[in-house]
């Protein structure tokens, strides 16, 4: 096995075209697997949150602490990025674990994935070529031999509204069941754009049913309450062996209709 | 493979083959206060502080420590003259089995370093990654409020 640390995307993408080599941020996901080599993507300076004009942009390699405590981020759609952060791990994880990994390694209870879909995210992948993708696409889609995540992009038009992020799991520290978040504007006393997302008990996925559902309609706790209850009849669930499917289903029923009263109704 | 880094401020160079684990490789070093609890980066009695941030070192490849600054326990004092976070464990009863101690004593300076006032909650967030199965928590936290006030100047 060989481990590699380039210096420039250009070199990181060639080591990462061999065959039996995976990327290296944080390294606290990697599962022995047959590995010939590992590239370290710490050092291709991949490490930063640009507040720009149109987007913010962040670095692959930014840590998970370093995200909670941005000013820029924390101040940004009432802080749903920080918020999902904040109940990421434990401390000393979230000092090594990167936004890009986060995303990359698909897990089910990631907690990034939801709160960046509900802001509208893009990632970024560099290969040969560059190219971005909303980040619901990217669990719908694969990475070619040579591509990896090199940023997250975060338009800002969603600082319009506000949202919420909400976690549920047995203790603070275990992988979450459910994560939630919820990003919604208003216009006058209506709904006018609503991104809801949800990961943990199914792949990281936006609930378009309830977000058209609810697009136009006035706010109201009735009609709130409604749709979110018939909202996770809309996904699907995949076996838990500690809970059940009609549990886990009741629970973001609950966790949906108090979301959305406090993203609309509070504030 | 070998690399070089500074460990507890002393320039070294380590050959450990690319799969070995940070934690491992320290131990072999003679760091034998970098303690082996889970291995899976859940209980945090291998916490060292990779340039001023506590990590989990049984989680983490050998390899990403190449030109970094490495602090374990051992770095902090001599056992004439201890680290006011180690004299304040002692001091507050916050140690029982000591196994958890080293991790706990790391991460709770690596809170003091970036935060020398911390709130209970502050403290109780920068430990969460560290388990103790004797002691029930009160008193380490305990421990952490009275370094922090020490470290300030206070007296207790």
């Amino acid at each position: 096995m060989e481990f590699h640390f380039p210096t420039t995307i250009k070199e990181a993408q060639e080591f990462l075209q061999k065959p039996s080599t995976i990327a290296v941020a944080g390294g606290t996901s990697f599962t022995s697997r047959n590995v010939n080599s590992l590239v370290d993507l710490t050092r291709l300076g991949l490490n930063y949150i640009k507040n720009g004009k149109q987007e913010i942009r962040i670095g692959a390699t930014t840590t998970i602490t370093e995200l909670k405590e941005s000013k820029v981020l924390n101040g940004f759609a009432a802080g749903i990025l920080p918020a999902s952060c904040e109940v990421l791990a434990d401390t000393q994880l979230r000092n090594v674990i990167t936004i890009g990994g986060n995303i990359a390694c698909r897990y089910l209870w990631a907690n990034l994935p939801p709160a960046l879909m509900a802001l509208d995210a893009e990632v970024e992948i560099t290969g040969r070529k560059k190219r971005t993708m909303p980040i619901e696409k990217f669990f719908e889609s694969k990475l070619a031999p040579g591509e990896f995540i090199s940023e997250v992009i975060i338009p800002k038009g969603s600082n319009k509204g506000s949202g919420t992020f909400v976690r549920f799991a047995r203790t603070k520290v275990d992988y979450p069941l459910i994560s939630l978040a919820v990003y919604a504007e208003k216009q006058n006393t209506k709904i006018s754009l609503l991104r809801v997302a949800v990961s943990g008990l199914t792949p990281p996925t936006r609930i378009k049913a309830i977000e058209n559902e609810l697009q136009g309609k006035k706010i109201d706790e009735k009609i709130l309450a409604g749709a979110a209850i018939k909202a996770p009849s809309q996904i699907r669930v995949l076996k838990s062996y500690v809970f059940s499917e009609e549990y886990l289903r009741e629970i973001l029923g609950v966790l949906l209709t108090r979301a959305l009263k406090k993203v609309l109704m509070e504030g | 493979m070998e690399i070089t880094c500074k460990i507890n401020n002393v320039e070294k160079r380590l050959v450990f083959e690319p799969h070995e684990k940070l934690l491992d490789v320290l131990r072999r070093e003679g760091y034998y206060g970098v303690k082996f609890g889970c291995g899976n980066g859940d209980c945090g009695a291998c916490t060292i502080l990779v340039n001023g941030k506590a990590v989990k070192s049984c989680i983490m490849f050998a390899a990403q420590a190449k030109d970094k600054e490495i602090t374990t326990i051992e770095g902090l004092s001599t056992p004439e003259h201890p680290h006011p976070v180690q004299k304040a464990f002692v001091d507050a009863g916050a140690v029982q089995c000591g196994y958890c101690t080293p991790g706990m004593i790391i991460s709770a300076k690596a809170l003091l370093d970036k935060n020398p006032k911390p709130t209970e909650d502050e403290i109780k967030e920068a430990l969460e990654g560290n388990l103790c199965r004797c002691t029930g928590y009160v008193k380490i936290i305990d421990a952490v409020k009275l370094a922090s006030q020490r470290m300030r100047g206070g007296k207790r």
